[in-house]
């Protein structure tokens, strides 16, 4: 089912409201009325989840498997680098992983959605006198519980080996809606990824594509010390890293915990003692200025 | 009509069109799916829409349930625009597709629950309407079973409830029966047969000559997004030749003696009788029972032994051919439509 077709009709009312003189002669459906939809389209989505047990697997193992894959196969190595052991990184690493977890489960949204328009019951829904926005806002509502779920295992495992809580439940509480919010908004790319790819595995496919990068290279589950080039300036701009480190940032800017979306390991409390690693923030500039010297070797005199 | 008339009793008194169709066109891509169809249909009335693979029937229905807009043309459902009201025409209407849509996860009554409660009924009516409806479609017995463990004719009756239960003012049915075994055809027949005679108005689309004859007041035939014949049931077999008498003498080497015998008889209205020699049969067209009943009169009395006699209605090959004078749309073509449909779907 391509997008063109889901959306066309709905430029309907739009399209003529300009020979009538701004007012459709269709009736609008109420608010409490898409509330209504919405919530008996959400009972739907949550009743296929108790039917398929199986599809909350996703939800409740990827953080304990996660973490403890990343904890203790990267955590000696990558903690050491940090100037401190495993658990330095352990600090480092839940907060990404928190945004990880929501990035994951919008991905399932794609697949999930994909294969229920391939069904004919959207068909049914959609020639009902209901909004169509209804069918994905209730699947956002459910997909945003899955997200709780998931965040909240993950940071029952994080607590159970050693994270480190350096500010105050609300804090907490606050990093945990940040994580949220960052999930539900990609949900939206990835429904529209769903709607408009052909095959449930193209639309995993593409989505593991966009994944699998960001999440190990740009959610802050390995600190950004050897990145050169490309993905150095990749790193500067994705919205969910950690404030350490070198160079311009955003977050170092606006001061910690400035703005949605960047650095929310402030608001956990990651720990920065590795920020910066003995003269390793100075290194590129001395780089940059001898590549210029190099230019001109005439004009500097030397010895 | 006018457009100030919102209430579609006001638009169809009595036997008024519920839905009228006016040089419909759509296209995908180079494909021309509808080319300017026009069609009529009167309260309380079935109206089949015939055609082949890929002849535009599915788009057409697509079109009149607001899954796809058309580029040009203009359509009105219950008196509502397919444009402009799409929101009120869709309380108007319930469809049931190719393949069932309901959630074969859930079950029957679940299913039945969910959609009263898309359509406001509160928690007690919807609960009661689902209850009502399995009973009506004889499905109460399976009303807690899951949808997916339901047989083919269960699933299409279960699909039918679900498409009733806002009390649709027309109801499209998209080739119900398709993919059916003959025993599920039937079953599904006598379910639509008694929601017409429960007063539903259908628009029916169907590649069987043989559904249309059963279920249609009204005939209407398309091929290439082009209405090409259309009327009563009756006048378009008159048109076609009705059936078609099939005789198989006991002896092979009779069969262009009784083609003969059958041509000098001049019964009335019984034209090109011909002989089939690949399959040892003689085939008449025959418009009525009296001409066939003088025919087998004729070749007893003629001292020819039959070994067999059949009637067959024409397929829709051959109401193509009687119609147009033409095979339908080559194969391919219609793949290839088809193939474009399901993009588009």
């Amino acid at each position: 089912m391509s997008a063109a077709t889901i959306t066309a009709p709905d430029k309907a009312p739009d399209q003529q409201r300009g020979p009538t003189g701004g007012a459709s002669d269709d009736v609008r459906i109420g608010l409490r009325g898409n509330l209504r939809h919405i919530g008996a389209l959400a009972r739907r989505n949550v009743m296929q989840i108790k039917q398929d047990p199986g599809s909350m697997v996703d939800a409740m193992l990827m953080p304990i498997i996660f973490t403890l894959l990343f904890v203790y196969v990267f955590g000696g190595a990558v903690g050491g680098s940090l100037g401190g052991n495993g658990d330095v990184y352990t600090n480092y690493v839940i907060p990404g992983l928190l945004a990880m977890g929501g990035l994951n489960i919008a991905m399932s949204v794609g697949t999930g959605i994909n294969d229920d328009f391939s069904m004919g019951v959207m068909d049914r829904f959609r020639t009902m006198p209901i909004a169509r926005s209804s069918v994905l806002v209730a699947k956002l509502i459910v997909e945003g519980g899955r997200m709780l779920v998931s965040s909240t295992i993950l940071l029952l495992v994080a607590f159970i080996i050693g994270f480190d809580l350096k500010k105050g439940p609300l804090e907490l509480l606050a990093a945990a809606g940040l994580a949220l919010a960052f999930g539900t908004s990609l949900t939206w790319i990835f429904m529209l990824l769903g709607l408009s790819m052909k095959t449930p595995q193209a639309v995993q496919g593409i989505g593991f594509l966009i994944l699998m990068p960001l999440a190990v290279r740009v959610l802050g589950v390995r600190p950004d010390r050897d990145d050169a080039g490309l993905v150095a300036g990749v790193h500067r701009l994705q919205p969910a890293v950690q404030p350490r480190g070198r160079g311009p940032r955003p977050v170092q800017r606006r001061g910690r915990g400035g703005r949605p979306g960047v650095g929310h390991a402030g608001l956990v409390g990651g720990d920065h003692r590795g920020d910066r690693p003995a003269g390793g923030a100075q290194v590129p500039h001395e780089d940059l200025s001898r590549g210029r010297a190099g230019q001109s070797p005439d004009r500097r005199p030397r010895g | 009509m006018t457009r100030s008339q919102n209430s579609p009793h006001e638009t169809s008194p009595g036997r008024g069109n519920v839905v009228e169709v006016r040089g419909l066109v759509k296209h995908y891509g180079t494909t021309k799916a509808l080319d300017g169809v026009d069609l009529d249909v009167k309260e309380g009335t079935v109206v089949g829409v015939l055609g082949p693979n890929g002849a535009g029937k599915t788009t057409l229905v697509r079109c009149l349930s607001t899954l796809v807009e058309p580029d040009s043309g203009s359509a009105r459902v219950a008196g509502f625009d397919v444009r402009r009201q799409p929101r009120q025409l869709r309380r108007a209407i319930g469809l049931t597709g190719q393949y069932a849509s309901v959630d074969e996860k859930f079950s029957g009554w679940e299913n039945l629950y969910m959609i009263g409660g898309l359509l406001d009924l509160s928690r007690r009516a919807a609960r009661k309407r689902a209850d009502d409806m399995l009973e009506r479609f004889s499905l109460t017995e399976a009303a807690k079973r899951q949808a997916a463990q339901y047989s083919g004719g269960m699933r299409r009756r279960l699909d039918l409830a679900a498409s009733m239960i806002g009390n649709p003012q027309v109801l499209y049915l998209d080739e119900p029966t398709t993919g059916l075994d003959p025993r599920t055809r039937n079953e599904v027949w006598e379910e639509v047969r008694r929601m017409v005679g429960d007063g539903a108005t259908v628009l029916l689309t169907t590649q069987y000559m043989e559904e249309a004859e059963q279920l249609a007041n009204e005939l209407t035939v398309i091929d290439r997004g082009q209405v090409i014949a259309g009327g009563q049931v009756a006048e378009l077999k008159a048109k076609v030749g009705g059936r078609t008498l099939q005789i198989r003498p006991a002896d092979p080497e009779q069969l262009h003696r009784m083609v003969g015998a059958v041509a000098q008889a001049g019964l009335e209205g019984v034209a090109g009788a011909r002989a089939d020699e690949a399959e040892g049969l003689v085939s008449v067209p025959i418009v009525s029972d009296e001409q066939l009943t003088a025919l087998v009169g004729l070749l007893s009395q003629r001292g020819f032994t039959i070994s067999s006699i059949d009637t067959h209605l024409p397929s829709l090959d051959e109401v193509f051919l009687a119609i147009t004078g033409r095979k339908t749309s080559d194969a391919e073509q219609g793949q290839d439509q088809n193939k474009l449909e399901e993009v588009a779907a």
